[in-house]
């Protein structure tokens, strides 16, 4: 035990030496979805009118609602207005509500949810404004609870994975534990590579500390030799917004130091990635991270036996890290982020109860959309599946939402062109490494240009493909090709 | 994209071989290596390649057949006046081929995860821009 430095509990010494930023001021909602649309010319002429008080505009990331953009937000106490698809004879309301006249109440965003989101967009990457809206304070929590406490208490909640495969956290951490005499190693799964999910780069982005906080709280429970955080090689603001806050956490004593009761020594690395889909399966990082061939390895063994550099290593996704800081400030139910794009009015990242109420058309309906003018959605990119509008009334769960991608196709989506289009990604991103995906995905592509007299064949592909693939890039490849001819067969009439 | 001869005696190829010169000679900074080569000059020439095994001590043939296993590592030296279109499945609907018919000169590209700003397009320096119509990237275009 390191004996610390102050004698103010550790959250305070934290909020005394890193203040909250003055309110109200002004968000200008940047980060890659705000500076796709040009949000910063808006945010400059917010801060010419503003002259001398142009310091109470800051930028910040987006806070998922991407319909919104380019957009601002005034943040009053705790009171929230954001402005919507913002022009330049827009940003007088902007400026005038700031001021004082924020017109009707109604219009009040509100303070946002509880949730993973709930700091997304909401603060500046300062340490002290994350701090004053609740950061560390789980971590602060956790230190108090034994590690045989913290993972029986995610195998109670049943927290599983968030990148797709919703294998159990608590298993998970258990397995490397039981190697109690080995160094062990922690990779953080931020290549998101799959098409249709942009959640993690907006977690990156908007509140890398969650992530952090979620690391330490791994590291606390299993006890890492190092950490290694592999970002997608595209996602360079998702980087940089993470490498500051690594740093401004380092300095502050919070990742190694005297921060807290214990000094956690860690050191946290980032790689990025360098392309492909494959990148994201867990054992092609491990490879990439070695500096060898993005290929898949055998398993078993598997990666909490013996994983990056043979040490026993826990491959945890970004959001499954955020959701287990989370889990520690708030209690259940459980969210699940989906980044929601294709036929709606209001598309971007929502965080979505999974609480047994939730239904595919009360997602869509949420949005904007009326789910009846909808034909189908694509959830999950090209390991997915077509839910028909049949189903929209079945309640979400975790197991069928992947990484949660969903795509919204109205009535004259061609669901042909799509599988097609998704079997083509299949093949061109196939890394090579094994036969079965190698091969089948070139052949699913010929076969699915004439579906009636190769159906049989198909199947037996798919079946081969699933069967004996070395990933699920392979193994999972033929999934929404069977998901669009078992439901939308009569779509491929005239093929 | 074609194969050229590179100088190797220019200021931003001696500025990455001092920032890779850095790195811990394991194999576990391959990666970060060609990286750095990558970020300042754009691909990577044989020169630094054949410098990157040098430092990370191994054969060039390998590190060789790793690059080349990198989607995103460009062993030829890219277009750099080319545009992309985002032809992901929430591009596609919102009209993406229509943009990459009707501008001719812009390449398609895969899902570039901005899919709530569909249809996406991508300026040569790697830009993203949202919600693009003909009319944007007809003006974009020539300037």
């Amino acid at each position: 035990m390191v004996k610390k430095m102050s004698t103010l509990h550790p959250m305070a010494a934290l909020r005394t030496k890193y203040v909250a930023p003055p309110i109200p001021r002004i968000l200008i909602h940047r980060g890659t979805a705000g500076d796709a649309v040009g949000v910063s010319e808006y945010g400059d002429r917010i801060r010419d009118i503003l002259g001398e008080k142009a310091h109470f505009v800051v930028d910040v990331c987006s806070d998922g609602a991407n319909w919104a953009a380019p957009s601002a937000t005034v943040a009053q106490g705790t009171f929230m207005r954001r402005f919507e698809r913002l022009d330049l004879n827009g940003v007088d309301e902007v400026v005038e509500c700031f001021l004082g006249d924020c017109g009707d109440a109604e219009k009040y965003a509100g303070t946002g949810e509880k949730g993973i989101t709930s700091r997304m967009g909401r603060n500046d990457g300062s340490l002290g404004d994350v701090l004053s809206q609740g950061a560390y304070i789980a971590l602060d929590r956790v230190l108090q609870f034994s590690p045989e406490e913290i993972i029986s208490r995610l195998a109670d909640i049943g927290l599983t994975g968030r990148g797709g495969a919703h294998f159990p956290v608590s298993q998970k951490w258990q397995f490397a534990r039981a190697h109690a005499d080995q160094q062990k190693i922690l990779v953080v799964n931020a290549e998101e590579g799959e098409p249709g999910v942009f959640k993690d780069r907006h977690m990156l982005e908007g509140d890398p500390h969650r992530l952090i906080e979620g690391i330490l709280i791994a590291h606390h429970s299993v006890g890492f030799e190092a950490v290694y955080i592999y970002v997608n090689g595209q996602a360079k603001q998702a980087r940089l917004s993470l490498e500051k806050a690594l740093l401004d956490a380092a300095q502050a004593g919070i990742t190694g130091g005297e921060c807290w009761e214990r000094n956690f020594q860690l050191t946290i690395n980032v790689r990025s990635g360098a392309g492909g889909y494959v990148c994201g399966e867990e054992s092609v990082i491990l490879n990439s991270i070695e500096g060898k061939r993005p290929v898949p390895r055998y398993k078993p063994p598997f990666a909490t036996d013996v994983g990056l550099f043979g040490k026993p290593t826990v491959i945890n996704n970004v959001e499954t890290l955020c959701a287990v800081t989370t889990l520690f400030d708030n209690p259940p139910p459980q969210t699940k982020l989906i980044s929601l794009s294709g036929d709606v009015p209001r598309p971007g990242l929502y965080e979505v109860p999974i609480d047994g109420a939730m239904t595919w058309s009360g997602m869509i309906a949420n949005a904007g959309r009326n789910p009846q003018e909808i034909k189908a959605l694509l959830v999950g990119g090209p390991s997915g599946e077509f839910i028909h509008f049949q189903q929209f009334d079945d309640v979400l769960e975790m197991s069928r939402l992947g990484a949660g991608g969903v795509v919204v196709l109205n009535s004259v989506a061609d669901i042909q062109h799509i599988t097609n289009s998704l079997a083509s990604y299949n093949k061109r991103e196939s890394c090579g490494e094994c036969t079965p995906c190698r091969e089948g995905s070139e052949r699913l592509v010929n076969l699915l240009a004439n579906v009636h007299e190769n159906e049989k064949k198909i199947y037996e592909l798919v079946e081969i493909m699933t069967e004996s693939s070395l990933c699920q890039l392979g193994g999972m490849a033929g999934r929404p090709v069977l998901s669009a001819l078992e439901q939308f067969k009569q779509e491929f009439e005239n093929s | 994209m074609k194969e050229e001869v590179f100088d190797t005696t220019s200021a931003v190829f001696h500025d990455a071989k001092n920032a890779v010169s850095e790195l811990p000679k394991t194999r576990e900074n391959l990666l970060p290596a060609l990286e750095i080569f990558q970020q300042k000059l754009h691909w990577l020439p044989e020169a630094s390649i054949e410098y990157v095994a040098g430092h990370i001590m191994l054969p060039v043939s390998e590190v060789y057949a790793i690059a080349t296993g990198y989607s995103e590592l460009n062993l030829l030296k890219p277009d750099i006046t080319q545009w992309h279109v985002c032809m992901g499945v929430a591009c596609d609907l919102a009209g993406a081929s229509e943009l990459a018919t009707f501008v001719g000169d812009i390449k398609q590209i895969d899902c570039q995860f901005l899919c709530a700003l569909a249809p996406v397009v991508v300026d040569p320096h790697e830009q993203l821009y949202g919600r693009v119509t003909t009319d944007n990237l007809r003006e974009w275009l020539k300037k």
